[in-house]
């Protein structure tokens, strides 16, 4: 059973140009205790879908077209602004990509910590700082006790992400979406978090939407993984058959231009063409227009069909 | 072919800190502490570490953006430390530097045919308007632009594009060094191979030498000749590429190796995962810079005096402990 479920997801924006359909029919799940993977270039929608089921959409353009996005029966698109506030932060937590921003320059970090704790009522200020210490503690901060009176300055940029981390999990949520948590990060700081990340999933059973265009990320923290390109689904799946014998021809692209993949001195292999604005994606498959086997019927629009490998894949030429 | 076209002996870059209403100095920021390495004509010599161990400073340093407190940089067998303001546009027309955010590096209120033509005129003073535009167009036609972009504005292009514009301005004075800071780091995959390979192309074409800085390791293993793992303001291994890749040495570049995430793990690879941060360049720690955070730790690591050993030829580690499996 799905914990949460997003059908068939649009979110448009208005804009002088006409209407950018930035998220267009995307459907995956999200289930207790697994992580899925989000992947897709710069501009192909990913985080307005995590904006979209966290009811964050920038209003007034961007509005959610259509679709449902299920939680316990429940469809949160039809939640009320205070209900969904509510929710947001306590059973959908969010990591965000920069923890320089999204932390607030002028108050402690066991402040702002407190204030996620108190806004949802759970205890008093002296329980709640206690539990915030304990939860400091939890993901590895050494001497959380001083460090709960600092400012966000005074830390090094995976300490943030560490805060960031104590934050969104302070309140034990069901769902966690982690909108690429290790691109502003070195390497050896990545891999503490990401190693944190799965501890604290392991621990809480928390679902996780894990977001990110780093395919190595994927393959080593997700079960499951969804490609987008240009608003819409182009594959889907388990991540080792993915990741493993690719199917869509956008995938195969992604994985061909990795440099890893190649010998020095070998050319780079690269998708011809750049990633069309929201506001001109082809008509047809999306794709149609950098694709190397593109053909006539590409005009039309694929559909998501399952595959001999159980993996979904919108392209007319694969079987 | 030139053995060293460029070469920087013992360089140190400290910061210093003033405190008080007397700016009394209070301390130096040790960011660069040390280095040594030389760069053969068409080669490519990539400097890999964490953020804040001084990568960044050193590119800056050679193109004397930064004074420099220590040591010497010989280009071509001149000296061009710390040159002053005025002397400068005679290493910019050698040495040149592309950055890695290619929004912030181009001026938004200027068109591209102008940001180019400016530095054309650098290399080719005297040249009429219109000749200057004929080269720029070729230029702009070189690195994968149309001639018809001659007039566009920054924010009329993509990421892509606009670090090719980066390049396109680097390449304009004809130098025979290139600085690459970050210059692939800010884009993604599909787009960062197409940038890699005008790169490598460049390279070939113009036998052009690069300093790549970088922090990904799977493509400073693609483009590089030789590598130097940098740490706390030093070197801490140094080797080709071969060398480094198939025989790290240090304990730092081991642990940077296994932390990078990778599609295809062929064996179950051991994951070292590094306690803490990079300390401060202000306090570095006693000994080896690198023992509070080293899985190989030994106790004289806190007291020993560092020493840079060659071990294989040309593959030098500063750890005196890990000589690899014999």
């Amino acid at each position: 059973m799905a914990l949460l479920e997003v059908k068939d997801l649009r979110t448009y924006f208005n804009l002088p140009e006409g209407t950018a359909k930035a998220v267009d029919g995307v459907s995956f799940s999200l289930e207790k205790g697994k992580t899925t993977a989000l992947v897709g270039e710069s501009g192909c929608g990913k985080t307005l879908v995590s904006y979209s089921i966290m009811g964050l959409v920038p209003e007034p353009n961007g509005f959610v077209a259509g679709g449902e996005i299920m939680f316990r029966e429940e469809d949160l698109l039809k939640f009320s602004f205070s209900r969904m506030r509510s929710l947001r932060g306590k059973t959908i937590s969010m990591i965000f990509q920069e923890p320089m921003t999204a932390l607030n320059p002028v108050f402690s970090i066991g402040n702002q910590l407190i204030e996620s704790l108190m806004t949802h009522g759970t205890g008093d200020r002296v329980g709640a700082k206690k539990r915030c210490i304990e939860m400091l503690k939890e993901v590895g901060i050494p001497g959380p006790d001083q460090r709960f009176d600092e400012y966000p300055h005074q830390l090094s940029g995976g300490m943030k992400q560490r805060v960031m981390i104590a934050m969104a999990l302070l309140t034990n949520p069901d769902i966690l979406i982690a909108d690429e948590p290790t691109t502003a990060l070195d390497v050896t700081i990545q891999a503490q978090i990401l190693d944190l990340l799965k501890k604290m999933q392991k621990k809480y059973k928390t679902a996780m939407l894990l977001i990110t265009h780093d395919l190595g990320i994927v393959s080593e923290n997700a079960d499951s993984l969804t490609i987008m390109y240009a608003g819409k689904v182009v594959e889907q799946g388990d991540v080792k058959t993915v990741l493993k014998k690719p199917s869509h021809p956008y995938t195969q692209g992604l994985l061909r231009s990795l440099p890893s993949m190649h010998s020095p001195g070998k050319k780079l292999y690269s998708i011809p063409g750049v990633v069309p604005q929201a506001i001109n994606f082809p008509e047809g498959c999306r794709f149609r227009t950098r694709c190397i086997e593109a053909k006539k019927e590409c005009e039309n629009e694929p559909s998501l069909k399952i595959l001999k490998n159980k993996v979904k894949c919108a392209c007319f030429f694969r079987k | 072919m030139k053995e060293k076209l460029l070469e920087v002996k013992d360089l140190k870059v400290y910061y210093p800190k003033y405190k008080g209403i007397f700016k009394k100095l209070a301390y130096h920021i040790k960011a660069v502490n040390g280095v040594s390495f030389s760069i053969k004509e068409g080669s490519t010599l990539s400097l890999v570490g964490e953020s804040g161990c001084g990568k960044t400073t050193i590119g800056k340093a050679i193109i004397s953006l930064v004074p420099v407190t220590h040591g010497s940089i010989v280009y071509d067998g001149d000296d061009i430390t710390n040159i002053p303001e005025e002397g400068r546009k005679k290493i910019a027309q050698n040495i040149q530097i592309i950055f890695q955010d290619p929004y912030g590096s181009l001026n938004p209120k200027m068109k591209i045919g102008y940001i180019l033509d400016e530095a054309v005129r650098v290399k080719y003073p005297g040249l009429s308007r219109a000749r200057t535009a004929e080269k720029t167009v070729k230029l702009l036609e070189k690195i994968g632009l149309y001639s018809n972009d001659y007039d566009k504005y920054p924010h009329e292009f993509s990421g892509g594009q606009r670090q090719r514009i980066g390049i396109a301005r680097a390449i304009a004075v004809e130098p025979k060094c290139i600085i690459c800071d970050e210059s692939v780091s800010a884009l993604d995959v599909s787009i960062q191979a197409d940038i890699i390979n005008l790169l490598v192309d460049l390279q070939r074409e113009e036998k052009l030498t690069y300093l790549f800085i970088a922090h990904d390791l799977s493509v400073v293993k693609y483009i590089s000749t030789d590598v130097a793992v940098m740490y706390l303001g030093r070197i801490v291994e140094y080797g080709s590429s071969d060398q480094i890749f198939k025989t790290p040495l240090h304990p730092y570049t081991i642990s940077l190796m296994s932390a990078v995430p990778e599609v295809e793990s062929k064996k179950k690879k051991r994951r070292i995962i590094l306690a803490g941060d990079v300390p401060s360049p202000v306090k570095t720690p006693s000994g080896c810079p690198f023992h509070p955070r080293c899985y190989m730790k030994r106790e004289e690591c806190e007291r020993i005096e560092l020493k840079f050993e060659e071990i294989g030829k040309g593959h030098y580690t500063a750890c005196p402990f890990n000589r690899g499996v014999k």
